[in-house]
């Protein structure tokens, strides 16, 4: 992730610390952001999945990976 | 009998409705009576509608002696977690922020639990808009642990758990984004499961993370978790993202045989945080099965699974900052400080992260169910990788400092069937030596919830844990 990118998140969490006051810190929470956001970078690298991959991907695989059903065995 | 009905399955309840040995009125007066006695000590209870009940229950007698029986669950009092909608009830939530919601229709589950004949009692508390999996609530208090009322009860449905568990209630709905079934079942020796994502329709139930939310029932056993997911599983056109894939008869399929059958346990990854003694309980739950003629089948699990725990935090985060934004801007001071903490770590995340976190999870899933699934029927592997914790030591308010990294261990081995959205239960299995419960998972391919059921019941009929009771409750 370039330095950029962190430097705005992190100064996000600054501003929102500043309206907030005393109710929460927001640092740790940055650091979070920031640690599962390379995260996902290398997992994006390790997977590689195609372009245009989407959520209807994901209900897709539900369905293909269902085990074939005995009419027997159906509710109703 | 009376006396002693708590001491009643959700099935043997059903049973003996059914049956004319007990009425609907004297169960239903019976749970009222201990959710008034018992809630307060465990902080499990919302609210209680008893006048509604009663009728409720003398309508469902009246009906059986005419011979009509609506349905398995005919006259069987439940409660359920704050966040199912009904029509002229409150519903909130665990928060400040919806202290004066008043919804004006009633949630799908809901809908269908009491066309199959259940009486709706009462609901029961939870962590603050289901965002933990701990039972820590700064709005509502802590909702404590029926075993040892120091500990935990486990989240985000944490007064279904402990009121399941302290036997006040023989089931509860609950929904499960991050483990919030399957959290508080393990802690408080119930068995909880999380169904397929789609599998139940979540049309009235309060939203957390659309991609990730499942409803799905905490009852004493795997038995009774079939007739409540057979009562509510299946399409609803009012949540056009449930699934139109066939609901198998859970019931029916409980008693098949194990012979032969293949229960995969994993090589890598899962156990890494386990503590020995969480070890020692699973390999005997796996004696369990091998003496009931199922072989265990140990896989390798692919690398891409162990960055599914923190993808799934961020995927609910920030869905869940999406649904906050407007509170989040102009009600902060109303939120207690971990769900504030949370959500605004949510609002961070840019959207290009969250659409690629989203991405993944068809891969992800694919490649686990070929490894797993081609070799094994279901998949065995630990809860939580340690035993239930105290309600101070995992207070996030006095021990922010490595809170994360106890938040993402508990998790562990619970999240990654979010974020691929496979079914997976969790089946009490022992107490450890701190005298709290204790529980293995069971997961499936997509939409088998009947083998989970199949294989939890026949073990659960060959051990007695889910037959004991906490003794200040019994």
């Amino acid at each position: 992730m370039d330095d950029q990118r962190k430097q705005t998140i992190v100064q996000w969490a600054t501003l929102a610390n500043q309206f907030s006051g005393d109710i929460l810190d927001l640092s740790d929470s940055a650091a979070s952001v920031l640690k599962t956001m390379d995260l996902t970078s290398e997992a994006m690298a390790l997977i590689d999945p195609p372009f245009g991959t989407e959520p209807s991907e994901f209900v897709r695989a539900l369905n293909e990976l269902a085990p074939h059903r005995e009419a027997s065995k159906i509710n109703g | 009998m009376g006396s002693s009905f708590h001491t009643l399955t959700l099935a043997e309840t059903a049973r003996i409705i059914n049956s004319g040995d007990a009425s609907s009125e004297e169960l239903t007066r019976h749970a009222i009576d201990r959710l008034e006695t018992h809630g307060p000590t465990l902080n499990c209870v919302a609210a209680i509608y008893a006048e509604e009940a009663i009728a409720e229950a003398q309508e469902s007698d009246r009906s059986r002696m005419n011979g009509v029986i609506k349905g398995p669950l005919h006259g069987v009092p439940l409660a359920h977690k704050d966040m199912f909608y009904r029509a002229g009830w409150k519903c909130e939530n665990g928060s400040k922020i919806r202290q004066d919601f008043h919804p004006d229709y009633t949630s799908t589950a809901i809908i269908k639990l009491a066309d199959a004949g259940a009486v709706d009692i009462a609901r029961l508390n939870m962590v603050e808009f289901a965002l933990g999996i701990t039972g820590h609530n700064e709005i509502t208090g802590h909702v404590r642990n029926p075993w040892n009322t120091d500990h935990i009860s486990g989240g985000s449905s944490s007064g279904s758990g402990a009121a399941v568990g302290a036997r006040l209630i023989t089931g509860s709905l609950g929904s499960d984004t991050g483990g919030s079934i399957r959290f508080p079942a393990a802690c408080c020796g119930v068995t909880g499961i999380k169904p397929t994502w789609s599998r139940v329709s979540r049309y009235g139930a309060m939203p957390l993370a659309h991609s990730l939310d499942c409803v799905g029932p905490l009852a004493r056993t795997a038995e009774d978790c079939a007739l409540i997911l057979g009562a509510i599983a299946g399409y609803d056109e009012r949540d056009q993202r449930s699934s139109r894939q066939p609901v198998d008869d859970y019931v029916a399929n409980l008693e098949n045989s194990l012979n032969g059958r293949r229960i995969a346990v994993p090589e890598n990854l899962f156990y890494d945080p386990v503590t020995d003694e969480i070890r020692s309980h699973m390999d005997a739950s796996l004696d369990v099965f091998r003496s009931m003629g199922a072989e265990i089948v140990p896989v390798s699990i692919p690398e891409s699974m162990s960055v599914t725990n923190l993808l799934n935090n961020l995927i609910t985060s920030t869905e869940g900052a999406g649904f906050h934004s407007r509170w989040l801007r102009e009600r902060p001071e109303d939120y207690g400080t971990p769900t504030l903490i949370r959500f605004m770590t949510g609002a961070m995340c840019p959207a290009d992260r969250y659409q690629e976190a989203l991405s993944l999870r068809s891969h992800v899933l694919r490649e686990f169910v070929t490894a797993v699934f081609d070799k094994a029927d279901v998949f065995h592997l630990p809860m939580m990788p340690f035993p239930v914790p105290t309600i101070d030591e995992t207070d996030f308010t006095k021990n922010t400092e490595g809170f994360g990294a106890f938040i993402a261990a508990m998790g562990h081995c619970v999240r990654p069937f979010n974020f691929t959205g496979l079914p997976a239960a969790s089946i009490p299995c022992g107490f450890t030596q701190n005298g709290l419960p204790l529980s293995f998972q069971l997961v499936g391919r997509p939409f088998d919830e009947a083998s989970i059921l199949n294989a939890a019941h026949l073990y659960q009929k060959e051990t007695d844990w889910v037959k004991r009771i906490p003794a200040q409750f019994a």
